[in-house]
């Protein structure tokens, strides 16, 4: 064997199996047996260089899936193919309807609705959504912009899709979405917008704000940029319909403010935007403070961005801070804040609470 | 040697295919560990879309999956296989095309080597890598089809009948493409083995 090796050209070194284990999956025996057969055999060192340089050229490159992640493809096949095929729960099958989709808006039959709780869900919303609707899913992968006949526009986000009846009922202006989409909402108190999820309902009077609710996804995100909107939780909504109640357990998001609901948790967690803006565009960008008393800081920063700032007055009466700021974030204003004043700071309820033992 | 080899494959192979016609989840499975990583880097050669091209090989697996009874016993599964993953990237790739909304999918619809990808460079000494870039650069001035049945033949490690099948021409067609292409492989290989000896008399 190992003098059989010694006539190999570059091109048997490629094809033999032991050689070919050795450059792709190296292992101890095998490092052993090459190196030694190398060192036996130093007149070789070309062809066993050019044979590996070539192998790994042709490998050029490692996606190597290992056996967990391809038993879990093993897995979504055997379970994809039941008689119905879940269609936007695999890209796999997307691609393959690619053509049938194409087209900017495509009609949707009912055949893959497999999941009939959904169904049922949207029926009681609004029986167009089940039998008189329009769809669209975002194959590309940018997002794309939808104009609603009332105006509205809605950017949907790539492997996002939106369901909206042919036309909006007098009461409201209902539309369903899995995935994510940004919307700007055309002002209308009388016919209040409604973005359903499967597990979160939003409604909106005009403004603009971003939901975020893929099928797969353990977590349903609202997140605001201008105007108002509320929140609610599917089951209380469905609860509130049927004892035909008014009062609504809604959670209330002004901007810079972000909704998150845990599935698993079933509850809805108000928080602050992750990187919060400055909302009206009179406000200044830079803030310059001369010895100013902390209560005008605090009230400026509380306009500027939206969001309620909590602290003892008393406690801080005493507080002065000089200080400029321009293109810093609102923490890293507060973190500044907070170390000059010698507090602290924490987020409770999408508002910020200041601890301090004075100046 | 090599094609004793290729043959235990084949064996094992059809008996797995033989189960998965039957519908044994777990042949599916084996199946799946063997061949969906070889496939991918079949794939990529195509186009530099790794999630488009886990895509097309994972849908090449569902078809047959879904077509489990009535699908035909191939001769052999790995050329079936690679050549199935081909057409799937081919035609999809197309399709995408078609739909200009979408440029995720830079195509290519020809078999490529990157010069030296990021993984190379920090495994392989410098010496090899040197090599490698030439060596890629060498494969990639052969006509496509040669540069094909190259990776087929040598890469793959497929036989001259397995490759006629994937490119969908006959063997004697695969003979000259890898004899032509070698050709000029080992013509310039003189070059670099002159390049290797000249390095090795200055060190040694």
């Amino acid at each position: 064997m190992n003098l059989d090796y010694r006539n190999y050209s570059f091109e048997d070194f490629s094809r033999d199996d032991s050689f070919r284990q050795w450059v792709f999956n190296p292992d101890n025996k095998s490092e052993l047996f090459w190196t030694n057969w190398i060192a036996q055999n130093p007149d070789c060192v070309e062809s066993i260089n050019s044979a590996k340089a070539f192998l790994l050229t042709l490998h050029e490159k490692e996606i190597a899936l290992d056996d967990d992640e391809l038993d879990i493809i093993t897995a979504s096949i055997i379970k994809e193919n039941g008689v119905k095929i879940p269609f936007w729960k695999t890209q796999v099958f997307r691609i393959a309807a690619s053509i049938a989709i194409i087209s900017s808006i495509a009609f949707f039959g009912l055949r893959y609705y497999a999941d009939t709780q959904k169904t049922a869900f949207l029926e009681k919303i609004n029986p167009s959504l089940t039998n008189n609707y329009f769809e669209t899913e975002n194959q590309a992968s940018e997002a794309k912009k939808i104009t609603l006949e009332d105006g509205s526009i809605v950017t949907l986000y790539p492997k996002s899709r939106i369901r909206y009846p042919k036309q909006f009922s007098e009461q409201a202006r209902e539309v369903y979405l899995a995935g994510q989409a940004f919307f700007e909402i055309t002002k209308n108190p009388k016919q209040p917008f409604w973005v359903y999820t499967n597990y979160i309902s939003t409604q909106v009077l005009g403004t603009s704000f971003m939901v975020k609710a893929f099928d797969n996804d353990k977590n349903v995100k609202v997140e605001v940029h201008s105007g108002k909107v509320s929140v609610y939780s599917r089951e209380d909504l469905e609860k509130a319909k049927l004892q035909k109640k008014n009062e609504l357990a809604g959670i209330i998001l002004t901007p810079n403010q972000v909704i998150d609901y845990s599935i698993t948790e079933a509850r809805l967690l108000k928080s602050i935007n992750k990187h919060p803006e400055i909302l009206s565009s009179e406000s200044p960008k830079n803030f310059v403070f001369d010895e100013a008393p902390i209560a005008k800081v605090f009230e400026q920063l509380e306009n500027s961005y939206g969001i309620h700032i909590i602290y003892d007055e008393k406690n801080m009466e005493n507080c002065y801070l000089t200080a400029s700021f321009s293109d810093e974030s609102l923490y890293e204003k507060l973190n500044l804040i907070c170390k000059i004043t010698h507090s602290t700071y924490e987020m409770v309820d999408a508002q910020i609470v200041i601890h301090s033992n004075g100046c | 040697m090599s094609s004793q080899g290729v043959h235990i494959n084949a064996s094992t192979d059809s008996q797995l295919w033989q189960q998965l016609k039957n519908g044994s989840e777990l042949a599916l499975g084996k199946l799946l560990r063997k061949y969906f990583n070889t496939l991918q880097n079949y794939g990529y050669k195509f186009i530099k879309n790794e999630d488009f091209v886990k895509d097309c090989v994972q849908e090449v697996f569902v078809e047959i999956w879904s077509r489990r009874n009535t699908i035909a016993q191939p001769e052999s599964v790995k050329a079936y296989l690679l050549s199935s993953v081909r057409k799937k990237i081919l035609r999809e790739s197309v399709r995408q095309k078609i739909n200009q909304e979408s440029e995720i999918i830079n195509i290519e619809n020809d078999l490529n080597f990157a010069e030296l990808s990021p993984e190379l460079q920090v495994i392989e000494q410098e010496n090899t890598q040197e090599t490698i870039k030439k060596i890629a650069a060498l494969l990639n001035s052969l006509p496509k089809r040669q540069r094909e049945a190259i990776y087929l033949k040598y890469y793959q490690n497929l036989e001259r009948d397995e490759i006629a099948q994937i490119m969908g021409i006959n063997a004697q067609s695969v003979s000259n493409l890898l004899q032509v292409g070698f050709q000029t492989i080992r013509e310039s290989w003189l070059g670099l083995f002159i390049h290797y000896l000249f390095l090795l008399n200055f060190i040694l």
